[in-house]
């Protein structure tokens, strides 16, 4: 990560507050190359290096990994970004987990159309 | 076609949140959250940076989408069989499943080249120069056979007696290696294939021939990692004659050529398979070795398990140890794959019995019929006729020498520094033993000569282990290029001492009633002549690589031989046998140094013909591996003859003499130098 040196500075705009807000949410993040990263966003800097933590790497396609692979703590740029979602309230990553997609270890079979 | 995104539908774009947060933001600002640090973000994985992503793919590795089902030329389908063995020699030579086995992807789709679950559609676009069975018969049978090869295999190494990650990598990355898939049903599917090879395939298909041979082949080493080379040692051999026979077959036929870079043979092996795989480390795309290595890696295994029943078919502990003690040294790298290591471990003690089907005490008895050509039951009947007291220490010597022959004979089989570092160990276990063997004659009330004879063995047997352990250990020191300039002259001057201390115990064995025991001492007198002059002249030629600071020599000493000075060498009454000294040391480069007699090269001439007369030494306990240690000697003899051609005649020539002429990276000379032009 092109990190700076200084710490944390408290907020001072409302973005900054509202982007505060999502932390530990479970961000879905796609990248250029095809691939899909679900994790929890724990920061940010401002030229938008995203962390994830507890993340899986997807890769869509026939023969690719539908279920995932458990991939831990990542750092995606800002350039490589094709979309950055959150996931809507009430959806916590243990029930991810339960979902098969928290820990590489599921089926996926429903992730095709 | 559209694929459904992770997670479900239930995510908000938050793209703007991020935009405009960022446009606030002071340049240096960043957010956490709660309990994370810059320096927890430090350990994140950079994506999109080639050196740490690694299911980072670069434009010029995409490929298109794998097909399970693609129909293949019986030439294409030999190819992959073939190339299947290449990569699963080199998960022997340890590398992981994910650069070697996995990158076949056909392993990834087993399920779905059933002949049970072929879709209508593909069975009716049957192409008859590409028969849907050799992918769905043939190649899955092969496919599960490999798996299952490995599966046996990954249960031998998974028993600790060879290291995960050191000897062997077992990260399996969540793929299946038919675990839960008795042999017998895999077996059944290459019986399957052999059988549509041989009854059903089109009278005019290709490399028919050739494919039943690998069939065949993938058969016979499926046997051969399931059995155990002891239980079923007749069967074991007809497998392993048959395995031989059958890879000469294959060899003798002319090499298949690798398919086109589109065709479905070449597409079956992704080397970039890894990025998709759950592993816990980054790993780099590996090269697979052409056809003709793999097939020697595997006629090497082959020769390795042959070598292994022909070890659990002897009756002798002592060849256990000049085999283990000579492939320690030659290292033979494909015939010490780290599953027939972990296999001759097993072999040598399954945690039970010794070799198959003995006791532990048969190692008490073969100890001393093999090392001094007394039997057990004589030493046990005098001392127990002439001890003075309740009951004499016999069992406990017994105990303790049955612990130290099972290590021993273990360690031969661990990888090279894990060897040296339990060699340095066990020099305390043997002194422990030397010492009670002392101490148990001492308290005898013994006259008869014949019988002082008989007891006294016993201690010389332990010490004539314990200096080859030193021997052994300062040796391999060199192998294991350990030693700085520095250290090398006290290496050499101290592995001279042992060995002549060797030599000196040997003299006192008496006349062996055995006749291999009798070719084994004298081989080892020559043997060990030759090396005592051998490290006597590099003792010499090295000294001037010594510098005068004498605390760095005191703290490199100290260092080097930190095994002579444990503590429990204190508490032990019989003082240690050659414990190496410094000041001793010292005293002997002053000594040398004035010696105008002293010749280098006369040494190495010397050794050379010492070496020389071994030529036609009988085979000893080396058995039928006496042609190896042949080899070795062979070895030694040319390095021998090579540096007495360099080496100054008289130590005036010392300073004169160009170190670099040596060069020390490691060679077949192991624990000697080759010579290079300067």
């Amino acid at each position: 990560m092109s990190a700076p040196p200084s710490p944390s500075t408290p907020p001072r705009t409302p973005s900054i507050e509202l982007l505060k807000s999502i932390l530990r949410s479970t961000l879905r993040i796609a990248i250029a190359d095809g691939r899909v990263f679900l994790g929890t966003f724990v920061g940010t800097d401002k030229a938008l290096n995203i962390l994830l933590v507890n993340a899986d790497e997807f890769r869509l396609g026939p023969g690719e990994n539908p279920g995932g692979r458990y991939v831990g703590q990542l750092m995606v740029p800002w350039r490589l970004v094709k979309s950055i979602e959150m996931q809507a309230d009430g959806v916590s990553d243990g029930e991810r987990e339960e979902d098969g997609q928290g820990d590489g270890e599921g089926d996926g079979d429903g992730l095709y159309v | 076609m559209s694929y459904a995104l992770p997670g479900g539908d239930g995510f908000t774009d938050v793209a703007e949140i991020f935009l405009e947060a960022s446009g606030d933001m002071d340049p240096e600002e960043l957010i956490f959250t709660e309990g994370f640090t810059l320096y927890d973000s430090m350990s994140a994985l950079e994506i999109g940076d080639p050196r740490m992503d690694s299911g980072m793919a670069l434009d010029d590795e995409q490929r298109p989408p794998f097909e399970p089902l693609a129909p293949l030329l019986p030439e294409e389908l030999c190819y992959i069989l073939d190339r299947m063995i290449a990569c699963e020699m080199e998960w022997h030579a340890g590398f992981t499943l994910s650069q070697t086995v996995f990158t076949c992807l056909h392993v990834h789709h087993l399920e779905y080249i059933s002949p049970d679950v072929v879709p209508l559609h593909v069975q009716l676009q049957e192409d008859p120069v590409r028969p849907l069975d050799l992918v769905t018969i043939v190649l899955r049978a092969a496919v599960a056979g490999m798996l299952k090869c490995c599966d046996f295999a990954w249960r031998e190494m998974s028993k600790g007696r060879v290291q995960d990650t050191e000897d062997w990598q077992s990260e399996k990355c969540s793929v299946s290696l038919l675990e839960g898939t008795p042999a017998g049903v895999v077996h059944a599917w290459l019986e399957h294939a052999r059988t549509w090879l041989v009854r059903h395939a089109p009278s005019s298909m290709s490399c028919r021939e050739g494919l039943l041979d690998r069939i065949l082949l993938r058969s016979q080493l499926l046997e051969l990692f399931r059995l155990d080379p002891i239980a079923d040692r007749p069967q074991f051999a007809t497998l392993l004659a048959t395995a031989s026979t059958l890879l000469q077959s294959i060899r003798s036929r002319p090499e298949i050529p690798p398919p086109g870079r589109d065709s479905a043979g070449f597409l079956a092996f992704d080397p970039h398979i890894t990025r998709r795989l759950n592993s816990f480390m980054p790993l780099r795309v590996l090269s697979i070795p052409d056809q003709d290595t793999s097939w020697d890696a595997l006629e090497s295994l082959l020769r390795g398990w042959a070598d292994l029943c022909d070890l659990t078919d002897g009756e002798n502990l002592l060849t256990w140890k000049v085999v283990g003690d000579l492939w320690a040294t030659l290292a033979p790298p494909r015939r010490r794959v780290p599953f027939l290591r972990s296999l001759a471990q097993s072999c040598f003690f399954d945690g039970y019995r010794i070799v198959g089907d003995k006791l532990p005490r048969w190692l008490v008895d073969q100890f001393f019929q093999d090392t001094v050509g007394i039997e057990y039951q004589s030493i046990w009947t005098t001392v127990n006729n002439r001890w003075v007291g309740d009951t004499p220490p016999l069992k406990d010597i017994e105990q303790k020498l049955i612990r130290i022959l099972i290590a021993y004979n273990k360690s031969s089989w661990f990888n090279p520094p894990r060897r040296r570092r339990y060699l340095s160990r066990s020099l305390l276990e043997w002194h422990v033993l030397y010492d009670s063997a002392t101490q148990l004659i001492e308290k005898l009330q013994i006259t008869d000569e014949s019988e002082l004879s008989l007891v006294r063995a016993v201690p010389r047997a332990v010490l004539l282990w314990r200096l080859s352990t030193l021997r052994e250990l300062v040796l391999a020191g060199f192998s294991l290029e350990l030693y700085v300039p520095d250290e090398r002259p006290m290496a050499y001057w101290y592995a001279a001492q042992v060995v002549r201390r060797h030599l000196s115990v040997l003299q006192e064995v008496e006349a062996a009633p055995s006749e291999a025991l009798a070719q084994e001492i004298l081989f080892n007198r020559t043997y060990l002549t030759a090396l005592e002059s051998m490290c006597t002249a590099m003792f010499l030629i090295t000294l001037p690589l010594l510098k005068c600071d004498t605390t760095r020599l005191s703290l490199n000493f100290l260092r080097r031989y930190k095994w002579a000075f444990r503590w429990e060498y204190k508490q032990i009454l019989t003082p240690p046998v050659l414990l190496p000294d410094l000041q001793e040391f010292l005293s002997a480069c002053s000594t040398a140094l004035e010696n105008e007699t002293l010749s280098p090269s006369a040494y190495f001439l010397q050794a050379k013909a010492a070496l020389s007369e071994l030529k036609t030494s009988l085979s000893g306990w080396a058995s039928r591996w006496h042609t190896e240690r042949l080899h070795f000697i062979q070895d030694l003899s040319v390095i021998a003859g090579l540096l007495a051609e360099v080496t100054p005649t008289s130590l005036d020539g010392l300073p004169t003499f160009d170190q670099r002429m040596l060069d020390w990276a490691p060679s077949r000379y192991r624990w000697f130098p080759s010579i290079r032009a300067v």
